[in-house]
């Protein structure tokens, strides 16, 4: 599990977030919030793909497996394995399917050369995506619809097998149909591995978190609200920022 | 896995080495028994010693003549570009690609054409003017294409403001759009002079081979360039006095093309290519 | 008055190419005419004072240099861009793009001196007389990497917007990332990459001029010396008259047609990317 120890977060001189504090647990978390409140770049620093912005500062700690992630200088690669990530924008690369999780394969390293379509074909069952592309394995990966990329890219994820898996938003850019399709599979996954998914579909997060935390913007930064069990935060919200946040979201 | 890394490792210096080589072995050689006179003397023994003045001035005012044709057509090509042509599609890709065509041709063809319509149609001959007019074609599209590259960008409500004020087109430009881009336009221009500089091609055929100080712009003269080739090629023994020659030369060019490379930077980052 | 002076101007610039191409046609028609083009294509024969006028050596030498200058430059300025955009430290990888972008400049003249009196002597001790094709090659190539490194860096720039994320998040290896994403899916940008400097090795003149020996013969080895299409105009022209001048015009007008359409295919497959 992860947690947070008093987080603080800025971009140059754009202070990003402040004093985040959370203890993760099993299951589905979701993180709500306005636009702007930091949440992207909250999951982003929990593998520290943050570092790839220019400027970044960051104090405080992120524990994972006994260790302060922030201070780590080798072994990143590690870190990101074992916490994966999905985008908003699937982003399969402009190369086969196959390719795309042969990829994924090679950089673990630890699987044989001839095993490789068998566990191609595994992951592909467990997003509802072999029925559809088994034929086409060697067509490039754009060719997929939105909600298709977006399996693959959950796909060539979970071929590195990740103890945590992260979402930032990961539905925004698809229909409703292909939303469900991926919902489901999150509700799945998350039987065995813990996932975190930034969102700004309330009845999304209703739908399928057990917990939630509230992102808002606080001075200027961004900063934690209210977090709690998802049940008792949309049936009671103790904070007049989730009040009116959800009310207003949820028309 | 580690042997195909050092492979390519390996192969990503030979020819940055060779460059290495090359600047140090002209620097090395062509230093020597410079000093104030070789830039204020005449060439002597057919430019075996003595100094290079006449050529500087000839150089220098090739140069300058450059400018001074290129800017405006260049200028006002990029200002029709994107004020005219702009609001038809088809139009603007048609000059947008002739331009990029323009840019490609070789220098030999542009120095071909340079004889054939200013030299003989136009009747200037060999002369600075010829060259000077040779070079600005080739200069064109690029200035043009950095000039309306950063024209475009430039957020509506300038060119809206312009319509609202009843602005001619001329104080127009000169009140709005050459202040908002001198960048650019410093860019064009220094890129005008180091591609004037570097130009041989298309001099020989144009601005032509003397020596002397030209005295007048429809006399002959020679550049930079087209003396080191001439030591380098025509004269026997003419080694030396080429790479003193090609030291200044490098100097001149790694410098301008560092400005260059700065000033660039500071307009849109955008290439020239 | 300005906005008339402006667009006649504008004119003037947009009418160029097409004069340049008219001039051509005009003062080659006069060698077409006597000839015939065909002889001038394949006929490796160039003694012009005696009417003959074949350009095929010369196409031979233009085409050999420029093809051998690219396979010297292309794996070395591949290689270079991914050695200094993931191997070396941000630092290093700044002051070497400085440099590749200073060193693009410098003009052709000093390419070809040195290359006359030090690369040409170095060969000519085992393989005379020195000036060749091969040293052709490498001056060219030398010519071209910057221009090449400039254009692959600024294809992978553009790659990584959009996957250098996805990239890190699965910890993808830089060489898995340059040489099994980045460059299958760039072959059409690539390829651009290389005809258009490849059509620059083709119009250099002056450099080839100085360290290829120039004579008009079918390149048969790596160290014979030829003549390329552009080095040939530039020797002639100060003496040459009458059809002779015309054929070399007509040269010229070839290499100007040769390159159009090497800038037109640049042109076609820059803009056939795929949307990302």
């Amino acid at each position: 599990m992860i947690q947070v120890k008093n987080y603080y977060l800025s971009f140059g001189k754009k202070k990003i977030l402040n004093d985040i504090n959370y203890q993760f647990q099993a299951g589905i978390t979701a993180i709500v919030g306005p636009s702007g409140s930091g949440k992207s770049s909250f999951v982003l620093s929990l593998n520290r793909l943050t570092d790839l912005y220019s400027n970044t500062r960051y104090s405080g700690e992120i524990l994972f497996e006994d260790n302060n992630i922030l201070i780590q200088k080798k072994n990143l690669g590690k870190i990101r394995h074992a916490i994966g990530t999905v985008f908003q924008k699937p982003t399969p690369f402009p190369v086969s399917i196959y390719k795309n999780l042969e990829l994924s394969l090679i950089e673990l390293g630890t699987v044989e050369k001839k095993n490789y379509l068998e566990k191609i074909k595994e992951v592909l069952k467990k997003v509802s995506l072999w029925e559809d592309v088994q034929d086409n394995l060697h067509k490039s990966a754009l060719k997929l619809s939105g909600g298709q990329q977006q399996k693959l890219c959950i796909a060539r994820t979970l071929l590195l097998n990740p103890k945590i898996l992260i979402l930032d938003e990961p539905c925004s850019s698809l229909d409703p149909i292909s939303t469900l399709q991926i919902e489901e599979l999150l509700i799945q996954i998350a039987k065995l591995t813990p996932v975190i998914i930034v969102t700004h579909n309330l009845k999304q997060a209703k739908r399928i978190a057990e917990h939630l935390i509230v992102f808002g913007i606080h001075e200027g930064v961004g900063s934690i609200i209210e977090k709690g069990r998802s049940e008792e935060v949309f049936l009671a919200p103790k904070h007049h920022f989730t009040k009116t946040y959800l009310e207003y979201e949820a028309f | 896995m580690n042997i195909k890394k050092n492979l390519i490792v390996l192969i990503s210096f030979p020819i940055l080495i060779l460059f290495f080589m090359m600047i140090s072995n002209i620097i090395l050689e062509g230093h020597a028994g410079l000093s104030w006179n070789y830039f204020v003397t005449e060439a002597s023994h057919a430019g075996r010693s003595g100094g290079i003045a006449p050529i500087i001035v000839s150089t220098t005012i090739i140069v300058i003549l450059t400018l001074l044709i290129s800017t405006p057509f260049s200028f006002c090509s990029a200002l029709i570009l994107t004020l005219v042509i702009s609001k038809n599609r088809y139009l603007l890709s048609l000059f947008e690609i002739s331009l990029t065509l323009l840019s490609g041709l070789p220098s030999v063809v542009f120095g071909l054409f340079g004889s054939a319509f200013f030299g003989k149609t136009l009747g200037f001959g060999y002369s600075l003017i010829s060259g000077a007019l040779t070079l600005s074609c080739m200069v064109l599209p690029f200035y043009t294409k950095i000039l309306h590259d950063n024209f475009k960008i430039l957020p509506r409500e300038y060119f809206l403001s312009g319509k609202a004020l009843d602005l001619s087109l001329y104080q127009f430009a000169k009140n709005i759009l050459i202040p908002l881009n001198l960048y650019a336009i410093a860019a064009g221009a220094i890129f005008s002079i180091s591609r004037a500089l570097g130009e041989t091609a298309a001099l020989i055929f144009t601005s032509g081979y003397v020596d002397r100080y030209p005295h007048s712009l429809l006399d002959s003269g020679r550049t930079l360039s087209i003396h080191i080739y001439d030591l380098a090629l025509n004269i026997p023994g003419g080694d030396q006095a080429a790479l003193k020659a090609s030291f200044v030369f490098l100097l001149l060019s790694l410098t301008i093309n560092f400005i260059l490379s700065v000033v660039l930077k500071n307009t849109l980052l955008r290439g020239l290519q | 008055m300005f906005k008339t002076i402006s667009y006649i101007f504008a004119l003037i610039g947009f009418i160029l190419p097409l004069l340049i191409i008219i001039y051509l046609f005009r003062e080659s028609h006069e060698a077409i005419n006597h000839f015939g083009i065909k002889k001038f294509l394949f006929d490796p024969s160039w003694y012009p004072n005696e009417g003959l006028v074949g350009l095929a050596a010369q196409i031979n030498g233009s085409i050999a240099v420029a093809f051998l200058s690219i396979l010297l430059a292309v794996p070395s300025s591949v290689s270079f861009v991914y050695t200094n955009e993931f191997l070396l430290p941000k630092k290093i990888t700044f002051f070497n793009n400085l440099g590749i972008d200073t060193f693009s400049g410098i003009p052709s003249v000093i390419f070809g001196l040195w290359g006359l009196v030090k690369v040409v002597p170095y060969f000519a001790v085992n393989h005379p007389p020195g000036t060749s094709l091969l040293v052709g090659a490498i001056i060219l190539g030398m010519m071209i990497f910057p221009g090449l490194v400039v254009g692959i860096r600024g294809l992978i720039q553009t790659f990584n917007q959009h996957y250098q994320f996805s990239s890190a998040s699965l910890n993808l290896s830089s060489y898995s990332y340059f040489f099994k994403v980045f460059i299958p899916a760039n072959i059409k940008g690539l390829t651009g990459v290389f005809l258009l400097q490849f059509g620059r090795s083709l119009g250099e003149t002056m450099a080839v001029l100085m360290v290829t020996g120039n004579v008009s013969q079918n390149p048969d080895s790596l160290f014979s010396p030829i003549r390329t299409l552009t080095s040939n105009i530039a020797l002639e022209m100060a003496y040459a008259t009458g059809a002779h001048r015309s054929s070399l015009f007509m040269s010229g007008l070839i290499l100007a047609c040769v390159l159009l359409l090497l800038s037109l295919l640049a042109i076609f497959l820059r803009r056939d990317d795929h949307e990302y």
